[in-house]
């Protein structure tokens, strides 16, 4: 047996996922798949008012039914002495002061405050029979007035959504030089203007939510897909159970798909675990996808005024963005970062733009809490600018390439420091702009444009050059463990959800190490492994448990040198490692491979007590700092005018996502970026009524794109190393929403600016861009 | 109970099933086999996608009762023991999947399309991939995986 | 839930019609949909198993389709021209898995605003035929789906089969939708159009509409309109607004009644455009 590195797995190469197999034969292990022994079914009673005082919860109908074992309300779970859901996030407002906190029970006790907040849980030993029963649930209450909007939960006379939420202000976020800025603006020979809307977006996994919860003899266990065990454990022994957290397990297997969704803790997982106690059975409950779109997680949602000031030759001067976050009902499940910090991180994206200032309130309204959405601000960021940079370059008539150009932070200027506090490592935005344009025929448009007109349709091109910041820098674990015959388990805490971390994770132990990629399985998804960990989101996974990776190998490779010094009897100064092997230096004939030590090691040989009795290694990394991801989108678009129907027709990329350990999945995640991105741009949007009422409560009614509505993604690099990480790789994950959102709304207005058209809100659905169109050339 | 019995991946199956299970709730819950997805329920997604009497059916929308005396193959029927069927296997070549969740339903549909349509163009698959909803990918690599599987040596 | 049967006859399905309320299913693509969050309730008449139900016959003076003759079925069946409108509404529908599920008499039966079926159906003036233990009768399509989400099915009766006369002359006929996106979002408008033709004049046209009205329905003005018009590219340019007075689009969150309206004029012009040419 041969016990090395094969080269066609190294770092760099398009290795296929080693977990395919199992999905592909439908044998992968989501939550929904997962049944316990004598495992009972929770469904829940959820509000169908947006607003109300409970005046009570009449559940004994529901308690009589065929095989119904428990209903249980807000009040039991207070009295069962379980903590409320918690809000882990602290900003202060724009006076210094601290943000309100309001808190809320799992199930609602004193008022419902959107539609789909759950009242009661329903337990029952099939499912059906827990629906059945769930719908014999009475809810009685005092509706109130419901606000849906920032704007509307802002004004005078909004009814207050919780007590200590003066105006339903969650957060008043401010950052900048507010004198300064207004100075640069002041001063400025030009000022961009945009009203820009960041459309509500239904996260949609395609694995629903699920959960189940055990309680046994004073140790609970939930089953959930989250985006991190390792924190989902900590909360729910801190804040809710008030347990120790070796007396909690959280194990995650398969998820399918989150986005940030699945990333907080949700009041239906503390009910199933709260009812497997009080009835002593595990509990199961799965979300219908009805259900989701109520329940689930909101992203977006953002309405900003955007103002770029320039001076007469077009460089940027300030930016200054002030606006709202609606963040629905309830804090904690929801996140304020992306309508406040990561517009403040974001903004300036790859531009020399010396001031900024961002003025945002975040706002409770009567809808689903609003949490992450991939790029959590990032992308919202990027598409701010981008599209007051195409404004600003129509308004003086500077052309919109040139004008990027001018502005770009040279590369001979990094490591650049930004008026966010970032300093940027890395990056060649100019080179990457101009890879892009000949990437996508830029200049060939003009004759593809007449090809449209001939067609009676029109067409327009847009540009989104972006910058990420990926997540800041946390702890993250990684163990490396040899297992009996040579198999190797690497256990990180972050968590995949699609990704595909084990395949990368392995690519780089293996080329560390030296040993065969084959050999190598990556175990995530259960607190009891775990240390550490900050999980998955933000874009970091590669650079923050890459690290982990390799400072654990290097460890691995210490305890290694010792070992086979103490073997080829040789002083552990003298050992080098090269290519999975120890050798005496000097001496390449004494040699060992981790596979002979493995041997030595599992043959009993006894090692002295102060050298490592083994090679495994657990090691807990420092995660280095934030990434700069960073590439030009380029969009073409044909648009309708008689039915308003856009299409995106062509659709190139360059990115800079450093070293790519693993460029098959780098390109799929940027895919899967833009299509997200094109989603929002063009379709999708969550819609409430004045009274709170969601009427896209549906895939008939939320249109998410389909194959058909996609095009030929086209995918190039100009990989930058980073250079504050060992792998020199930069976050991937949520770029391609960044590319997107701007390089699709830029074409779409440059199609339409034919008819005067300065700006569309997203998404540009048919009747939208047909009435835009109206109102400019009523007689078309 | 009514009983129903049908033949599933090859296997003649017979149980005692409540009159409104559906047939996806019949294939995880009766018969285990956990690989065929539940994504929605309005009949949109296409996850549950399965083949009955050799013709692609959402399992959402029919009840078991109706498959009565009918044969199903679902994900798991796919492979042939440990070799994976082409299009599982040009689903994995070309990163056709992320997250796995739509693939077993992504999948039945491809092998349906490619039961119909020898040499599929890139817009008849599209077209075909109608019924199947993927959050995770942007279409383009299962895209590539059905141009492949088609093309790929039949046998 | 009640009880399910499934007949292997049509008697017998009449039989258990006339005795108590049942919902009819075949396809039942609509069923599970339609049940969102609740439990199915009530008895179910499965009536796919009645196979003289299913399919497509040539009589002398028309066709019948059989009411559980799935979307697929008609893909697939060798039809003349006539018939290309309906196909292209039934490739239309729902994606692939529905259609080899879904019929042409649960379309109906469902009376949908935006059923993709009745639209096709109407230019092609077709007839229902309903059976119960009295008998069977037949109802013009147009008096049949007589309602937003109701038909005049009466209790105990059984949609069979669809009647569609063929014309004397040869015919063309097409289908086109418009959605927020093309197939599973339900349409925001749908158009279907046949002309008959005589010596390259239009000698009749049914021009049918779906999504713009409480339940779909044909434009007389724009049929009369068309009558003894030349065939030729340009047959669409003569729809104005006022040929669509039949409607009564409505604002919905897909659409406002004024796109709708707009819209729906562009998409009968360019249908009849497209089935101008020789």
């Amino acid at each position: 047996m041969t016990y090395a590195a094969n080269p066609k797995f190294a770092v760099g190469q398009p290795v296929s996922r080693t977990e395919d197999p199992k999905l592909v034969r439908g044998a992968g292990r989501f939550t929904d798949d997962i049944n316990l022994p004598t495992q009972l079914y929770a469904v829940f009673a959820r509000s169908p008012h947006a607003h109300g005082v409970i005046r009570g919860i009449d559940i004994a109908a529901a308690r009589a039914m065929p095989g119904v074992l428990g209903v249980f309300i807000g009040t039991d779970i207070e009295a069962g002495g379980f903590g409320r859901m918690p809000c882990g996030l602290t900003a202060p407002n724009r006076d210094g002061s601290a943000m309100v906190k309001p808190s809320r029970v799992a199930l609602a006790v004193d008022k419902v405050r959107f539609v789909g907040d759950p009242v009661a849980v329903v337990v029952a030993e099939t499912a059906a029979q827990a629906r059945d029963a769930a719908e014999a649930v009475v809810l009685d209450l005092d509706p109130l007035q419901a606000v849906t909007t920032a704007e509307s939960a802002m004004a005078a006379n909004a009814p207050r959504i919780h007590d200590e939420a003066i105006g339903n202000v969650f957060l008043d976020y401010h950052y900048g030089d507010t004198a300064k800025v207004a100075a640069a603006f002041a001063q400025a020979a030009h000022v961009t203007q945009l009203d820009l809307c960041s459309n509500r977006i239904a996260v949609s996994p395609m694995e629903p939510r699920c959960a189940a919860g055990q309680y046994d003899d004073g140790q609970w266990t939930l089953h959930v897909g989250c985006q991190g065990p390792f924190a989902t454990r900590n909360t729910l022994a801190r804040e809710i159970l008030k347990a120790a957290p070796d007396k909690v397990r959280v194990i995650t297997g398969n998820v399918g798909g989150s986005f940030g969704m699945k990333a907080p803790l949700y009041p239906e997982y503390v009910a199933v675990l709260f009812a497997a106690r009080a009835l002593g059975r595990p509990v199961k409950w799965a979300n219908d996808r009805s259900e989701s779109f109520l329940s689930d997680g909101h992203g977006r949602d953002h309405q900003m005024h955007a103002e770029l000031a320039l001076d007469r030759d077009g460089n940027f001067l300030a930016v200054r963005i002030t606006g709202t976050g609606n963040l629905g009902a309830y804090p904690g499940q929801a996140t304020v970062i992306p309508a406040s910090a990561n517009v403040v991180k974001n903004i300036i994206g790859v531009y020399r733009t010396p001031l900024l200032e961002v003025s945002t309130k975040c706002v409770f309204t009567n809808t689903a809490p609003v949490g992450a959405y991939r790029g959590a601000g990032r992308p919202e960021a990027n598409y701010y600018m981008e599209r007051l940079v195409d404004q600003a370059a129509r308004e003086m008539g500077i052309d919109r390439v040139e004008l990027r150009r001018r502005n770009h932070i040279p590369a001979d200027l990094m490591p650049y420091g930004t008026p966010s506090g970032q300093t940027y490592d890395s990056g060649e935005f100019t080179a990457v702009l101009d890879k892009a344009l000949l990437f996508a025929d830029w200049n060939g448009f003009e004759d593809r444009k007449r090809e449209s007109e001939r067609r009676g349709l029109l067409r327009g091109r847009g540009i989104g050059q972006y910058l990420e910041v990926t997540a800041p820098p946390a702890s993250e674990m990684c163990s490396i463990r040899f297992e009996t015959g040579g198999n190797i388990t690497l256990t990180t805490g972050t968590l995949d959800q699609g990704q595909g971390h084990a395949t990368p994770f392995a690519q780089v132990a293996a080329q560390r190490l030296g040993v065969p990629f084959e050999r190598i399985a990556l175990r995530q998804g259960d607190s009891d492994d775990l240390k550490a960990g900050g999980g998955t989101g933000g874009s970091k996974s590669m650079v923050s448990a890459g690290k982990a990776i390799v400072e654990a190998c290097d460890k691995v490779v210490a305890q290694g040198r010792q070992i086979a010094a103490f073997v080829l009897n040789a002083s552990e100064g003298e050992i080098t490692f090269n290519d999975g092997r120890f050798a005496v230096e000097g001496q390449a004939d004494r040699n060992l491979g981790i596979g002979d030590l493995l041997e030595v090691i599992g043959g009993g040989l006894p090692l002295p007590a102060h050298l490592p009795q083994s090679l495994d290694v657990e090691h807990i990394a420092q995660t280095p700092p934030s990434t700069f991801p960073n590439g030009c989108h380029i969009a073409e678009v044909e648009i309708d005018p008689a039915t308003g129907v856009v299409r995106v027709d062509r659709y190139s990329m360059v990115n800079d996502f450093g070293v790519m350990i693993n460029p098959l999945l780098v390109e799929g995640q940027a895919q899967g970026g833009v299509v997200q991105g094109l989603g929002q741009a063009l379709m999708e949007l969550v819609i409430y009524d004045e009274s709170g009422q969601l009427l896209t409560g549906s895939y008939t009614d939320y249109a998410m794109p389909r194959a058909e509505d996609m095009p030929e993604l086209r995918f190039a690099s100009h990989p930058v190393p980073a250079t504050t990480n060992p792998l020199g790789a930069k976050g991937c994950g949520e770029a391609g929403c960044a590319g997107a959102l701007p390089s699709i709304m830029n074409a779409a207005v440059d199609a339409l600016s034919k008819y005067g058209i300065m700006h569309m809100d997203m998404p540009a659905t048919a009747p939208r861009v047909w009435q835009a169109i109206r109102e400019k050339a009523p007689a078309l | 109970m009514p009983n129903v019995s049908l033949t599933v991946n090859g296997k003649a199956v017979s149980r005692d099933v409540d009159t409104r299970t559906l047939l996806v709730q019949f294939l995880r819950e009766n018969l285990g086999l956990t690989g065929t997805h539940i994504g929605c329920d309005t009949t949109q997604c296409g996850a549950c996608t399965v083949h009955v009497d050799g013709k692609a059916l959402k399992s959402c929308t029919v009840l078991a009762l109706q498959v009565e005396g009918k044969t199903v193959r679902t994900i798991e029927g796919l492979a042939d023991g440990e070799k994976l069927h082409p299009m599982q296997e040009a689903f994995r070549e070309h990163h056709g999947l992320q997250c796995g969740f739509c693939t077993p339903g992504m999948i039945m549909s491809a092998v349906d399309l490619l039961n119909r349509h020898k040499s599929p163009s890139e817009e008849t698959i599209r077209h075909e991939l109608e019924g199947n909803l993927c959050r995770c990918t942007g279409y383009a690599n299962i895209v590539k995986a059905v141009q492949a599987a088609a093309s790929a040596p039949r046998g | 839930m009640g009880d399910y049967v499934r007949p292997a006859g049509l008697d017998e399905a009449l039989e258990h019609l006339a005795r108590r309320p049942y919902a009819v299913v075949a396809g039942a693509t609509d069923l599970y949909p339609a049940h969102v969050g609740r439990s199915l309730q009530g008895h179910l008449l499965d009536i796919s198993g009645i196979l003289t139900l299913r399919g497509i016959v040539r009589h002398d003076d028309h066709w019948r389709i059989g009411a559980t003759t799935t979307w697929s079925d008609l893909i697939a069946a060798d039809l003349p021209p006539l018939f290309d409108g309906l196909k292209q509404a039934a490739r239309e529908i729902g994606g692939r898995q529905i259609q080899n599920a879904g019929t042409l008499g649960g379309n109906i039966c469902n009376a949908s605003p935006a059923a993709d079926g009745v639209p096709p159906l109407l230019a092609l003036d077709a007839e229902v035929e309903l059976a119960s233990v009295d008998g069977m009768v037949r109802l013009p399509l147009a008096a049949f789906v007589n309602r937003s989400r109701s038909t005049a099915r009466k209790r105990g009766q059984l949609l069979t089969g669809i009647l569609v006369p063929q014309p004397a002359l040869p015919c063309r006929s097409a289908f086109a939708k418009l959605g927020a996106r093309r197939y599973l979002v339900i349409s925001i408008a749908s158009v279907a159009a046949m002309i008959e033709i005589d010596c390259g004049l239009v000698s009749r046209a049914r021009v049918a509409v779906g999504a713009c009205s409480p339940v779909p329905c044909r434009l007389p003005e724009l049929e009369a309109a068309l009558r003894g018009a030349v065939l030729d590219k340009r047959l669409g340019d003569c729809v104005t607004e006022s040929h669509l007075a039949a409607l009564a689009p409505i604002d919905d969150i897909r659409a406002d009644a004024s796109y709708r309206r707009a819209a729906v004029t562009v998409m009968v012009r360019r249908i009849l455009n497209q089935l101008g040419p020789a």
